[in-house]
């Protein structure tokens, strides 16, 4: 998520509201959030204003968050939806135009991975409200994509339910991705209810690790979880709901991924796409890397093996977070641009590769980068 | 080997020892050998049984009588990991044709 | 302790030991692991371990909860064929035929015998009946004789089809024409390019052996005629939609490599070596035409093997191996008639005799017709959907054709992959239920299993992608399905077809074979 910081003219309480970078007639400032250059008398109205000026505190204007760096504030645009605090903080929850918008309905989680890399926190009841109030402002445009996120988003049951059925009645055209573990849908009847809920077009992407009990447990940190995932995702399926299986590769389960690979063909074949994916290190896979990394040299092979294996099955599946040069060449077309726009980096020799725009890159928050970095010739 | 005794005179006649085989051992085995020979079993004892094999035309398989052996031996060891199974197959099917909401 | 889920196991060459449990799934281990796993001291710290759990042969103490549950689902998807009821319907169009093949002797009458055709009406009726099946699926094959010498039937058929289908509520209706091309006219070959009816013929190998026992009645050579109006068929109704199948006589059993060079040359995308039906021809025929099986297996392996040099150069699948690696290698139900338990007959297949009676099989039909009508379900003029395929008949035949049930088939380790067929049972002893060991049939798929079995054990990884290529690619290329009088009784899909996220159902729903 992108954010800035600046001063607040008070210690207000946050404000979500779409941002204009141009004046409005009065009628349309309610639910609009200003950047302007000059915080004067005309910004009355506005939900809120951000400036790079000296922020104000006048009765009859909004609150206001000042002394943004220009540079900063260069990169919002018209129609972001921003949520702006009397903290000084300033952050870009929905990026107009971009195809990686998500909501995030909670930070807590039933899951303690090792390689999360958003720690889990206490259930906050301002994530789910804060989503309601960006899909408010939604409302009647055009969104190609929502990824719903977490935490595990499914843990506010209430609120998850409630914000599948409203993106399916209003943004029925929209791709949606629900990022789960899928244990809360080992309750039979939840599955049911979120398979009415979701859109049709909604794809659950579960997080399965391993293949076997014990490694994805110790992976997720919690026993018992590879039995309700499992159930989940089969509860799911069964309501004809779009699945994805997700496998992050760490060191515990680095070494199986081609007899993972075949357990998903026997035992998963019904999912609507596969993806083996890199770690972010960062969060909680910062602290437990000792524990975690493990070199892309140690699983190349193991990668390229049950990539090929899945694809000559006819089984759909992408290498995410996985640079091109760590890949072997025969895999290389299943590897996709994963990396959102906004954390996305290359190093310096990859200024020297000839499959730079077709690379993932990496992760500006990863704390390591695999030193086998090389950059490729042209084909 | 234990628990089986070949009489080697006549070729054709097991004693089985009830501690090693089960009835149903012998019986799935025995049915395999109907195609070409007369089979009986009768009680020998108290603790054995009594298997012959009379081929039905000519001298049928020298080998007759060892391949029952191994026959039966592994039909033991499949009845034996039927019961460390337990009721799982049971479970399996019905599980299987159980419909999905109807548990 | 290690607990040890459901699997019935094997004995290799070279200490191998092959497990396959309930619900298909297989792996090998070294006959000591296996040794472990009887006397239940397998650990969790064996190195075999892990593979046997994820192949669900045991489970950890502590994680025991899933595993049942995804075995039921698999299974459930590998009998998923059970519920689409009924989709191949074979129509015997006609009894007469143009030619006097010699193994199919019983199966057709002379050119002019005109009272063994099937009326338009009795045809039409026969569609009625079949649009009454629950399958949303169905294929209609048209078959002989030879169909194509009461072409009004045929083309009633289809075009009364055609008309009801959407009211039936089917998705599909797929026809085909089983032929053997030597008496097919141009007319006939355009309705089939119009209507979307694709071509099942019959080609034996090179000249010599196609010509050695499929015999025309007004002399000359078949095979001649065949090629040109296979070069015609094709032009009109299209490259893909003309299949072929073959008939292993005894003269063919030391030519299989010949005859699979024969269908490359030829054009076709594959090949099915297939047995002999013992039961088409006389019994004075039997010496001359027929072999056992365990020579029919030897010379199957030889055509694999030769089968598999080929595909160095090209795709060119067999397709009986495709069927049975199919069942051992995916997750799917492959739809095929023969290898079914519950048995096939009827569930999956139903043949409609030119006088509209109806069997489950087309060696039932043949039985009718040497005198003993056992497995007659009924006939459409008289009897309803219901009293057909909901009466007591069926119900009979099918409770007992179970492989689970079976004697020598209950513990065999192949029974996840095979089939059982009561009509042939009967055919052959007498009673539709019978110790299946030693039998033709089971010489014949126990024998084929321990070849691909030990294939498969032994591969390389380009021999693996050429049988997932088989596997994937299948649904192009399958024979359309059984062949005119006295075929293997039709045949589904070879393969599940490449799995895509609308082709894969959830767990426990299951991929009918592309039927």
């Amino acid at each position: 998520m992108y954010r800035l910081a600046g001063h607040a003219s008070s210690p207000f309480g946050a404000l979500i509201g779409e941002l204009t970078l141009e004046r409005l007639p009065f009628y349309r400032r309610k639910d609009m959030i200003l950047y302007t250059d000059t915080p004067d008398r005309g910004c009355m109205g506005y939900l809120a204003v951000i400036t790079a000026a000296e922020p104000e505190d006048r009765f009859h204007l909004p609150h206001m968050l000042g002394n943004v760096s220009p540079e900063a504030a260069s990169k919002l645009k018209q129609g972001d939806i921003l949520s702006v605090s009397g903290t000084g903080e300033a952050a870009v929850l929905w990026d107009q135009g971009s195809r990686q918008n998500s909501l995030l309905l909670t930070e807590a989680c039933n899951c303690r991975c090792l390689m999360c890399p958003q720690p889990p926190r206490r259930h906050d009841p301002a994530l789910p409200a804060a989503a309601l109030r960006v899909l408010d402002l939604l409302k009647g445009k055009r969104v190609e994509s929502i990824c719903i996120t977490g935490g595990e988003p499914a843990l506010p049951k209430e609120d998850f339910i409630g914000i599948l059925r409203r993106c399916a009645g209003e943004h029925p055209n929209a791709e949606v991705n629900v990022l789960t573990n899928a244990k809360p849908f080992s309750d039979a009847s939840f599955a049911g209810e979120a398979a009415l809920a979701a859109p049709k077009k909604a794809v659950f992407c579960a997080s399965l690790h391993s293949d076997l009990p014990q490694v994805h447990d110790a992976v997720v940190g919690k026993p018992g979880s590879y039995d309700l995932t499992n159930e989940g995702v089969y509860n799911l399926a069964v309501r004809r709901v779009p699945l994805e299986i997700r496998h992050v590769i760490v060191r515990r389960n680095h070494d199986r991924l081609l007899e993972f690979a075949r357990h998903l063909y026997r035992y998963f074949p019904f999912c609507a796409h596969y993806a083996f994916m890199s770690m972010e290190t960062c969060g909680l896979a910062a602290e437990n890397l000792d524990e975690i990394y493990v070199e892309p040299n140690d699983y190349r092979d193991g990668l390229r093996a049950a990539v090929l294996a899945m694809s000559k099955r006819g089984l759909p599946v992408s290498v995410y977070n996985t640079p091109l040069c760590l890949c072997h060449e025969d895999i290389r077309p299943f590897a996709r641009r994963s990396i959102s726009a906004w954390k996305n980096v290359y190093l310096e020799q990859c200024g020297r590769c000839a499959a730079k725009a077709s690379c993932c890159g990496f992760f500006s928050t990863s704390v390591k980068l695999s030193g086998q970095i090389e950059p490729l010739a042209a084909a | 080997m234990k628990g089986i005794t070949m009489q080697e005179e006549d070729g054709e006649r097991l004693i089985l020892s009830k501690e090693y085989f089960e009835k149903e051992a012998v019986f799935a085995v025995a049915s395999d050998f109907t195609g070409g020979y007369y089979v009986g079993i009768r009680p020998h004892g108290v603790d054995s049984i009594e298997v012959t094999l009379k081929p039905k035309d000519g001298a049928g398989d020298p080998e007759a009588a060892r391949e029952f052996c191994n026959g039966l031996v592994e039909q033991q060891a499949r009845l034996d990991l039927q019961k460390r199974f337990g009721g799982l197959r049971e479970i399996i099917v019905a599980e299987a044709f159980s419909a999905i909401d109807g548990k | 302790m290690t607990r040890l889920l459901p699997f019935q196991h094997k004995r290799f060459p070279g200490g191998r030991r092959l497990l396959v449990n309930e619900c298909g799934d297989h792996h090998f281990v070294a006959e000591a692991v296996f040794e472990l796993m009887l006397a239940g001291a397998l650990s969790e710290d064996h190195p075999e371990f892990p593979d046997l759990q994820s192949r669900l042969f045991v489970s950890a103490e502590l994680n025991d909860g899933f595993g049942v549950r995804k075995a039921a689902a698999k299974y459930r998807s590998r009998k998923a064929y059970l519920r689409d009821f009924t989709s191949l319907h074979m129509m015997v169009v006609t009894v007469r035929c143009n030619q006097r093949c010699e193994y199919c002797q019983v199966s057709c009458a002379e050119q002019d015998a005109y009272r063994y055709d099937m009326p338009v009406s009795t045809a039409m009726k026969i569609v009625d009946l079949i649009l009454e099946a629950p399958s949303d699926s169905v294929k209609i094959e048209f078959q002989g004789g030879e169909p194509t010498l009461n072409w009004e039937a045929v083309a009633a058929a289809v075009r009364y089809a055609e008309e009801r289908r959407e009211k039936a509520g089917k998705k599909t209706v797929d026809f085909v024409l089983c032929t053997n091309l030597t008496a097919i006219r141009e007319d006939q070959l355009r309705f089939c390019r119009d209507h979307g009816i694709s071509v099942s013929t019959s080609l034996d190998g090179p000249k010599d052996l196609h010509d050695r026992y499929r015999v025309l009645r007004s002399k000359g050579s078949a095979y001649d005629l065949f090629r040109g109006n296979l070069a015609l068929a094709r032009e009109i109704v299209g490259e893909d939609r003309v299949d072929a199948l073959m008939t292993a006589t005894a003269a063919s059993l030391n030519a299989f490599p010949e005859i699979i060079d024969e269908y490359e040359e030829l054009g076709f995308g594959g090949v099915f070596i297939r047995s002999l039906n013992p039961y088409g021809f006389a019994a004075e025929k039997a010496a001359e035409l027929g072999y056992g099986m365990a020579s029919f297996v030897a010379a199957y392996a030889e055509a694999f093997r030769h089968v598999m040099k080929v595909n160095r150069r090209r795709f060119f699948p067999e397709l009986f191996a495709t069927i049975l690696l199919s069942r051992i290698l995916t997750p799917f139900s492959t739809g095929f008639v023969d290898l079914q338990s519950p048995a096939g007959t009827g569930i999956s297949g139903a043949i409609y005799d030119y006088d509209g009676s109806v069997y489950p099989s087309d060696e039932a039909r043949m039985l009718a017709r040497m005198g003993d009508a056992h497995f007659r379900l009924g006939n459409v003029h008289v009897d309803s959907y219901r009293e057909i395929f909901g009466g007591a008949r069926l119900k009979d035949l099918i409770r007992g054709a179970c492989v689970e049930t079976t004697p020598g088939c209950a513990y065999c380790a192949y029974q996840a992959y095979c089939g059982t067929d009561p009509v042939r049972n009967y055919l052959e002893s007498g009673g539709e239920v019978r110790n299946m060991a030693g039998t033709p049939f089971c010489v014949k798929h126990k024998g084929i299993f321990d070849f691909l079995f030990s294939f498969l054990d032994g591969m390389t990884e380009e021999e693996e992608d050429v049988v997932w290529s088989w596997i994937t690619r299948s649904g192009r290329v399958q024979a359309a399905g059984g062949r005119p009088g006295g075929g293997i009784g039709g045949r589904g899909g070879a393969g599940p077809g490449r799995p895509g996220p609308e082709a894969c159902p959830p767990p426990g729903d299951g991929v009918a074979g592309g039927v």
